[in-house]
């Protein structure tokens, strides 16, 4: 017992030390070249990241340490609860659009517009890009990732089938008939695994018919229940009607299995897709490529989804100047190629060397480039997240039961409006 | 201590379970003072030793609960500092249709697990008892009880899609009737969860009935028997009464994971299509970590906590007077 009382006490005194000495050396390795945290929830961006971070270090003399987070809900938390104080991430991954607005609003991001205007100015960026990364003529975000939504066709289910890539909707038509009526799925969607896949072809259709009125139901000037909305809805009806659709329940979260193995034949979803192929062992341009879909109507046909994920700055940060120096270091040719090379993400730098892009995604990303398409904010971010989280369950039931259409436009019209009026229709 | 040539009092004076006799040698004066430290600290000492586990809970549960107690009354999106609403969240929250369903889902979980894994786990330990090759079965049954909960929704989604396990089984067994989509309509969801859960569960009850039944004197079992008890009646006059306090335990503990139930079905569906399957812990999850209503998320935390220890209590009061007769 003796014994015992006496070591408790250095005991006690040691284990209250260690912080303190541990405090001490963080405090003593800022003496070191001058390294920012960046933060994501992609762990699969990490060797990117790190790369990006090397070569800064020897231009900027800014080196970044990659803080990855392996659940998102865990990092968004993380990330919105630590902005409004200085232990803010400097760097770290977002998503764009309305899924920043919030963090805009309430003044805790950067503004970026004149890193985009420098970049801009040297033709590395088409300037209506930045509008996808800000509010107002602003810029609060840089282009991390930038994705377009294509359909994904499977080349030997194409040419087992005689079938030729579609360059219009009654081509489309045509090739989904074909392979049903072969024993084929058209048309892979999983709304049961996949909880937010369900506005995939709300969106798709949209664009397709009528992107202007996308559009306005996205901004809430036109309600989801409006005629024009119902008209464009009935048509994907008819599409899940005609069984062009794999049924609910077919397979589980893994999309990758059934489409390699033939069990449909095409899958729109965003080009990041790509890189989920590859490590299923399917290769680009041999085993698979990919088309725009064709739109329904001529101003459909010019149309785009794009789906950017933004690097933001935190107005908070006690690092803001050295974040904001290694921004504009990050969007630059030099950075961007080693980017693209060292992460498998297609570079939206126009000017980084068309051998760093994916090779079934130069045609889309040239054609981006000289103005071929005109971009539309995907569904997920287009729209305030209040009323996404909510359409996309009721979008579920209707792929569900395409008969309930009209109760689920009328639902998420009701959200919507309730959404606005609290907003004070902002 | 001996070396400074003090005498052995002063030795003792250290040491607080030896100062009895050494006191009376020397002066009041000299004694008093270390003598009101060793009883100090003779005091303090043994909550010295709790003080590590009551800063623990202190600060990880009583602060959390306290919290989670004082947002449930704010309007927070952890960007912008809380808005007192005071009671708006839980008036939002009993209006709201999704969380009606939730609670009716949440139910319906806690049906299912006092008849599967309770009910079930109960049945096995009987038979189990009495049969040859017990240990087999036993750790067959009680394997899947070793996998994560994310393990057992992996296994669970593979076997319940369209041309999964269950339905090429079905189809195989000629009961094509049968086969359906799993994991798509309500209630089947649901119920379909609750079997994947209860393969898991099933285990860890049988085990603790195992050992209830084993603290069963022989002799009580064997004195019924003289008096020509058959098996049904030796089962619910002997075994189950006796077994009522694992019982308690095994239901209150079922009954709280199953208003708790997150991860499965998190992992399986996500608590939809369409928020059709849904639990209470799911929607606290989406509204604090999807939508970012903290408040929100917060009363359902209060109003799910409170159903829980409301039931607990009147459980195991009733349980216990019961025992107590």
């Amino acid at each position: 017992m003796k014994r015992y009382s006496n070591a408790f006490w250095p005991l006690l005194v040691a284990l209250l030390l260690v912080p303190a000495l541990l405090m001490g050396g963080s405090i003593a390795a800022q003496d070191d070249p001058v390294v920012i945290d960046w933060a994501n929830d992609a762990a699969w961006h990490e060797a990117g990241q790190d790369a990006v971070g090397e070569a800064s270090l020897g231009v900027t003399g800014i080196g970044v340490n990659t803080v990855i987070f392996t659940s998102t809900d865990t990092y968004q938390a993380a990330v919105r609860g630590a902005l409004p104080t200085d232990d803010a991430f400097p760097l770290f991954d977002w998503w764009f659009g309305y899924r920043m607005k919030d963090l805009v609003d309430a003044g805790l991001l950067a503004d970026v517009t004149d890193i985009w205007q420098g970049h801009i100015d040297k033709g590395e960026y088409p300037a209506s890009m930045m509008g996808s990364f800000g509010f107002d003529g602003r810029a609060y975000g840089l282009p991390k990732m930038i994705n377009y939504w294509v359909v994904f066709y499977n080349k030997h289910v194409f040419a087992e089938n005689g079938l030729e890539v579609p360059t219009t909707w009654d081509e489309l038509m045509a090739v989904a008939e074909a392979l049903k009526s072969n024993g084929v799925t058209p048309f892979g969607l999983d709304v049961v695994g996949c909880r937010w896949c369900s506005f995939i072809w709300f969106e798709e259709m949209m664009v397709r018919v009528d992107p202007a009125l996308y559009q306005s139901v996205m901004s809430g000037e036109t309600a989801y229940n409006d005629p024009q909305v119902v008209a464009i809805m009935e048509q994907w009806r008819d599409l899940l009607d005609a069984g062009y659709f794999s049924q609910p329940g077919d397979f589980s979260d893994n999309w990758e299995a059934p489409f390699v193995n033939g069990d449909f034949g095409m899958y729109l979803i965003g080009d990041w897709w790509t890189g989920s192929l590859e490590r299923a062992g399917f290769v680009a341009g041999e085993d698979y490529g990919v088309f725009v879909m064709p739109g329904i109507t001529e101003a459909g046909n010019r149309s785009l989804i794009i789906e950017g994920r933004p690097l933001l700055i935190a107005a908070n940060s006690p690092q803001l100047d050295v974040a904001l120096e290694f921004a504009d270091y990050f969007m630059s040719v030099e950075a961007q190629t080693v980017w693209a090379e060292t992460s498998d993400i297609n570079s939206p730098n126009l000017l980084a060397p068309e051998e760093t892009r994916p090779g079934h995604l130069v045609d889309l990303a040239n054609a981006v480039a000289n103005g071929e398409y005109e971009l539309y904010t995907r569904y997920w971010e287009a729209t305030p997240p209040q009323i996404v989280e909510q359409v996309v369950d009721l979008l579920g039931q209707f792929v569900l039961d395409p008969a309930a259409l009209q109760t689920v436009l009328d639902g998420a019209e009701q959200i919507a409006q309730d959404y606005w009026a609290s907003a004070g229709g902002e | 201590m001996q070396a400074g040539g003090l005498p052995d009092t002063n030795q003792v004076s250290t040491d607080p379970l030896r100062n009895e006799v050494p006191v009376t040698a020397l002066g009041e004066a000299s004694v008093e003072t270390p003598t009101r430290a060793q009883a100090l600290l003779r005091k303090i000492e043994p909550y010295l030793y709790l003080l590590p586990a009551l800063l623990l809970v202190g600060g990880l549960l009583l602060y959390s609960v306290a919290h989670t107690l004082a947002i449930s009354f704010t309007d927070w999106d952890l960007i912008t500092p809380p808005r007192f609403v005071g009671l708006q969240n839980y008036i939002d929250a009993v209006r709201d249709p999704t969380f009606t369903r939730s609670f009716t889902n949440t139910l319906v979980w806690t049906g299912g697990s006092l008849l599967l894994p309770v009910g079930g786990g109960l049945l096995l330990a009987v038979v189990l008892e009495r049969i040859p090759g017990q240990r087999v079965l036993k750790t067959l049954i009680y394997l899947p009880a070793i996998l994560s909960t994310t393990v057992v929704a992996a296994i669970w989604s593979y076997v319940y899609t369209n041309n999964g396990v269950l339905n090429e089984t079905l189809r195989w067994a000629g009961l094509d009737a049968l086969a359906r989509p799993w994991l798509v309509f309500a209630p089947t969801n649901t119920l379909a969860m609750i079997v994947a859960s209860s393969w898991r569960a099933l285990g860890p009850s049988m085990v603790l009935f195992l050992v209830g039944l084993q603290t069963i004197p022989p002799e009580l079992i064997e004195a019924a028997k003289i008096d020509g008890a058959g098996e049904r009646i030796l089962f619910w006059r002997i075994k189950l009464p006796l077994l009522r306090p694992i019982t308690a335990v095994v239901v209150i503990m079922s009954v709280i994971g199953s208003f708790m139930t997150f991860d499965l079905v998190w992992v399986m569906t996500q608590g939809g299509p369409g928020r059709s399957s849904e639990t209470l812990a799911v929607t606290m999850y989406r509204q604090a970590f999807i939508m970012w209503r903290m408040g929100y998320a917060g009363a359902v935390a209060v109003i799910l906590s409170a159903i829980v220890i409301v039931f607990s209590i009147s459980y195991l009061r009733a349980t216990l007077k019961r025992s107590a007769l």
